[in-house]
C-alpha cells in the first residue's frame, strides 16, 4: 500500500469505526439504560451519540473524495473535484456512500427531538447506514454475493452493538453512582453476548470466500492482517469476559474493594475499547487489500499438513494407532471436566496414552516450500501446453527424456509425479533439486524462465504424464481435466470447452482420410454427444452446425494427452464427459457401437465430485 | 548456512515481498481470445471480468502490428456489468495488443494485456 492508499484506507476505518460508536450508542441507550434513568452521565452518552453522527459523516465525504481521487486518477485539487461528482453519481460504490451519508443526516432529525421513540427512529436509520457496507466493500463484488450480503450486514450491526458500547459504558462506570454502573454492567453482558456470538459465527463464511484456507490465511498479506484482526478481538473478548466474571460483580457488592474494582473496570474497558477500535482499522486495511483467496499465496512454514501418508499400507496402521491413541485420551480429558474429582488422574493417564505416539505426528507433515499453495495461471489451456512442450525440449530433454537425452535424470512421466503439488514443482524447477546432503542434482531455471513459462512447463509435464499412461489404457485415472481449447461454433468465438454446457463431447482429431471427422456429424453424429472437430489450423471455418478448435496448438496439445505419436494421432476420438473430465480414448478403427458404448459406460461411472484430479488443476 | 535456516530466510524474503496481486476484477473471457487468431477481425471486441466493472472509469486500447494506437470507442458495459464491449473499426492483418485498465464496482483498480491475431 503507497501512502494514498493508507490514508485511504485510515479515512475508511475512521468512518466505519464512527458509525459504529453511533449505532452502539443508540443501541445502549434503548437496550441497557433502564427505562426512566435520568442520571447525569446519560446527557454525556448523547453528546457522544452525536459527535459519532458527526464523524461519521466528515469522514465519510473524506472517504468518497478519496476514493473518488483513486478511481479518477485525479492529480490536483481540481481534477479531484471535478472526480467526486462523477463517482458519487455513476458508480456502485458512490451510490451506496452517498445514500449512507443522505442516511447520516436523517439521522440528526430525531437525535435532536430527545426523546424515546425518537430515539428507536435513530436507531433504525443508523441500523440502516451501518448494514449498507457490504455493498462498499469485497463481498458486494463477490459471486456469492447473495448469500454474504445479509451475513456481513449482520456482523456489522453486531460489531456495532458490542464495540459501540463500550464508549458509553466506559463513561458511564467513570461518573456515575456505583448502583446505577453496577447496573448498567450487568445489563451490557446480554446485548454483549448476542452481539460476540454473532460476530464470531458471521466471520466464518466470510472468511470462506475471502481468505479461502490456511494458505491465504498464513501466506498473503490479506491474511496476516485477519490473524492480528482475530488476535485483536480475542483480547477483547478475554477482556469482556475479565469485565463480566471478575469485576462487575464486585463492583456490585457493598464491600470495600468496589472502588478498586471500579478503577480496573475502567481500564479494563478503555482497553478492550481500543482493541475494538485497531479491529476496525485492521478491517479497514483489509477492505482495501485484495483478498488472500485472488492472490498467490506465499507459505511461510517449511512444512504443511498432508495426508498422503493414509495411502501407504504400512504408514496408515501406524496413523490408525495414532488415531486411537488421540481419541482415548480425549475421552479422558472429557471425563476430566465431568468428574472434577479425578481430573490429574484423568489427565495424567491421557499424556500417558498419548505420548508414546505423538512422534507419529510426524507423518501428518511433510517438507513444504513458499510457493507449495502457489496456484497455476494458466488455466490449462492447449496454448500453455504447447509452450511448456517448446521449452521442455529446449531445457529439460537432455535429461529428462530417454529418447532424446542422456536421460537419466527422474522418469517425469512416473505415476509419482500425480502426488505432488503444482506448486511444490514450481519450486523445484525455479530453484533446482538437490540430494539429501545438498549437492545439485538439477539447477534452477527461475533465472531463465518467466513464471507464466515456468507453469507451461507444469502443465506440459502433467499433460506428457497422464499420456503416457492413457497410451496404454485409453483411459485417465487419476482424471484429468479437458485442457481449456478455444473453439469456433457456426462463425461464433467459443473461449473453452467448459462453455458449451453440460453434455458429453467427442473431440475427433482430423489428419486421418480413413476415418474423416464428417462420419461423426450431422445425421452420423453420436445421440447426447456433441462433435467437435481437432483441426491443425486455427483459421479452420466451421461447416453448418459445426464446432472446430480454433487454436493452432489444439492438436498436438490433445496428442500429448493422448500418448499417441504424431502419425497415429489423425481420427483418435477423446471423450470429455458433461463434468468437463477427459474420460476415455477411442482409436480411428472404433465404429459407432463401440463409440455409444463408451459414452454409455462414461456416463455411467461419473467421476465422483471430490475426486483428486491429476494434476492440480480444477475446474 | 544449513538448509533450514536457508529457508527460513528465503521465506522471510519472499514474505517481505508484497504478493502480487492476481486482480480484483480479473480478465475470464475475451474475445477475440487471448492468444488466438482468425481469419477476419470480429465486429466488436468483448472483455469479460470475475467482478462486476464500472466502465466510466475503465479504459481499453488497442495497438496495432506496428505498435500505434488504433482508434477505438470508449467501451460500453453489458451482462451484469461483468462485460465491456468495444466496437472495432476494420483491422488489417497483423498482431494486435489489448490493453485493458478497469475499476471494479469494489474500487479497486486492475490492467492487463493480451494479443490476439488477425491473417491466415
Ligand atoms: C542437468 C540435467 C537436468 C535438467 C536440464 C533438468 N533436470 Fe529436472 N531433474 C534432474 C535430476 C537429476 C533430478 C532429480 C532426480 C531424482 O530425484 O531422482 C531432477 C528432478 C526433477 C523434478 C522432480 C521429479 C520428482 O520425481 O520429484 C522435476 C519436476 C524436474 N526435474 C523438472 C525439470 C524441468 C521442467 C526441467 C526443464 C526446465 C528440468 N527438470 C531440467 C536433472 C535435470
Amino acid at each position: 500500500m503507497d501512502r494514498y492508499e493508507i490514508a485511504t484506507a485510515l479515512l475508511r476505518g475512521l468512518h466505519v469505526a464512527a458509525l459504529l460508536s453511533l449505532f452502539g450508542c443508540l443501541v445502549f441507550r434503548r437496550c441497557v439504560v433502564p427505562k426512566g434513568a435520568v442520571e447525569p452521565p446519560l446527557a454525556a452518552v448523547d453528546r457522544i451519540t452525536v459527535v459519532s453522527a458527526v464523524l461519521a459523516l466528515v469522514a465519510g465525504g473524506a472517504w468518497l473524495a478519496a476514493v473518488a481521487g483513486t478511481i479518477a486518477g485525479a492529480n490536483g485539487i481540481a481534477s479531484l473535484l471535478a472526480a467526486v461528482p462523477l463517482v458519487a453519481r455513476h458508480t456502485n460504490f458512490g451510490n451506496f456512500v452517498c445514500a449512507r451519508l443522505l442516511l447520516l443526516v436523517a439521522v440528526f432529525v430525531p437525535l435532536a427531538l430527545q426523546d424515546p421513540r425518537a430515539r428507536i427512529a435513530a436507531l433504525l436509520i443508523a441500523g440502516a447506514a451501518l448494514a449498507l457496507q457490504p455493498m462498499l466493500g469485497h463481498i458486494g463484488a463477490s459471486s456469492v454475493r447473495e448469500i454474504l450480503i445479509p451475513i456481513e450486514a449482520a456482523h456489522l450491526l453486531a460489531a456495532g452493538a458490542w464495540l459501540g458500547g463500550l464508549l458509553p459504558l466506559l463513561l458511564c462506570v467513570v461518573r456515575a453512582p456505583q448502583p446505577l454502573a453496577a447496573k448498567l454492567c450487568d445489563r451490557f453482558t446480554p446485548v454483549g453476548l448476542v452481539a460476540v456470538g454473532t460476530i464470531a459465527v458471521t466471520a466464518l463464511p466470510q472468511a470462506g470466500e475471502l481468505i479461502g484456507g490456511f494458505p491465504g490465511l498464513f501466506g498473503t498479506q490479506y491474511g496476516h492482517m485477519a490473524l492480528i484482526k482475530l488476535g485483536l478481538f480475542c483480547l477483547a473478548l478475554g477482556l469482556a469476559c475479565i469485565n463480566r466474571l471478575l469485576l462487575t460483580p464486585r463492583l456490585g457488592s457493598r464491600h470495600l474493594g468496589s472502588g478498586s474494582a471500579r478503577r480496573a473496570l475502567i481500564g479494563s474497558i478503555a482497553i478492550e475499547a481500543t482493541a475494538g477500535l485497531c479491529v476496525v482499522l485492521a478491517a479497514a486495511a483489509m477492505a482495501s487489500s485484495p483478498p488472500a483467496a485472488h492472490v498467490q499465496p506465499v507459505w511461510p512454514f517449511a512444512w504443511r499438513p498432508s495426508l498422503d501418508a493414509w495411502d501407504e499400507p504400512e504408514l496408515r496402521e501406524e496413523l490408525e494407532r495414532l488415531l486411537i491413541a488421540a481419541a482415548c485420551g480425549l475421552v479422558l480429558i472429557g471425563i476430566s471436566l465431568i468428574r472434577r474429582r479425578f481430573r490429574f488422574l484423568a489427565a495424567g493417564i491421557a499424556l500417558i496414552v498419548f505420548v508414546p505416539f505423538a512422534h507419529s505426528l510426524d507423518l501428518l507433515l511433510v517438507e513444504a516450500f513458499p510457493t507449495s499453495y502457489a496456484h497455476s495461471t494458466t488455466g490449462f489451456s492447449v496454448s500453455a501446453i504447447s509452450r511448456g512442450q517448446t521449452l521442455f525440449g529446449e531445457q529439460c530433454a537432455i535429461c529428462h527424456d530417454p529418447q532424446t537425452g542422456s536421460g537419466r535424470a527422474a522418469d517425469l512421466t512416473a505415476s509419482h509425479i500425480w502426488g505432488h503439488l503444482d506448486g511444490d514443482l514450481f519450486w523445484w524447477i525455479t530453484n533446482g533439486v538437490t540430494d539429501p546432503e545438498g549437492a545439485a542434482l538439477m539447477p534452477g531455471f527461475g533465472s531463465m524462465l518467466s513464471e507464466t513459462d515456468l507453469w507451461a512447463l507444469i502443465d506440459f509435464i502433467h499433460a506428457r504424464n497422464v499420456g503416457a499412461h492413457a497410451a496404454d489404457s485409453g483411459k485417465w485415472s487419476p482424471p484429468v481435466p479437458a485442457p481449456a481449447t478455444p473453439l469456433n461454433c457456426d462463425g461464433d468465438d467459443i473461449g473453452s470447452l467448459a462453455e458449451l454446457g453440460a453434455h458429453d463431447l467427442l473431440v475427433v482429431a482430423e489428419g486421418n482420410p480413413a476415418a474423416p471427422v464428417s462420419a461423426l456429424t450431422g445425421p452420423g453424429s453420436i445421440p447426447g454427444a456433441e462433435t467437435i472437430r481437432l483441426t491443425h489450423d486455427a483459421g479452420t471455418v466451421p461447416g453448418e452446425g459445426e464446432c472446430v478448435t480454433a487454436a493452432s496448438t489444439a492438436w498436438e496439445a490433445w496428442r500429448v494427452l493422448s500418448g499417441v505419436s504424431r502419425q497415429r494421432f489423425g481420427g483418435y476420438r477423446a471423450i470429455v464427459d458433461s463434468q468437463g473430465w477427459l474420460r476415455a480414448w477411442l482409436p480411428p478403427r472404433s465404429g459407432r457401437e463401440q463409440i455409444l458404448a463408451a459414452v454409455r459406460d462414461v456416463n455411467d461411472h461419473p467421476i465422483a465430485a471430490d475426486a483428486r484430479p491429476a494434476s492440480g488443476h480444477r475446474h | 548456512m544449513t538448509a533450514p535456516i536457508r529457508l527460513v530466510l528465503l521465506t522471510l524474503v519472499l514474505l517481505a515481498v508484497p504478493p502480487r496481486a492476481w486482480a480484483h476484477a480479473f480478465l475470464a473471457k475475451a474475445s477475440p481470445p487471448v492468444g488466438s487468431q482468425m481469419p477476419a477481425a470480429p465486429p466488436e471486441l468483448t472483455l469479460r471480468f470475475t467482478e462486476g466493472v464500472e466502465p466510466l472509469f475503465c479504459t481499453i486500447e488497442l495497438l496495432g502490428p506496428s505498435g500505434a494506437a488504433v482508434s477505438v470507442p470508449a467501451p460500453k458495459a453489458a451482462d451484469d456489468g461483468q462485460m465491456l464491449v468495444v466496437a472495432l473499426p476494420k483491422l488489417p492483418p497483423g498482431t494486435y495488443t489489448v490493453v485493458w485498465h478497469v475499476t471494479s464496482v469494489d474500487t479497486h483498480k486492475t490492467e492487463g494485456r493480451y494479443q490476439f491475431t488477425i491473417g491466415p
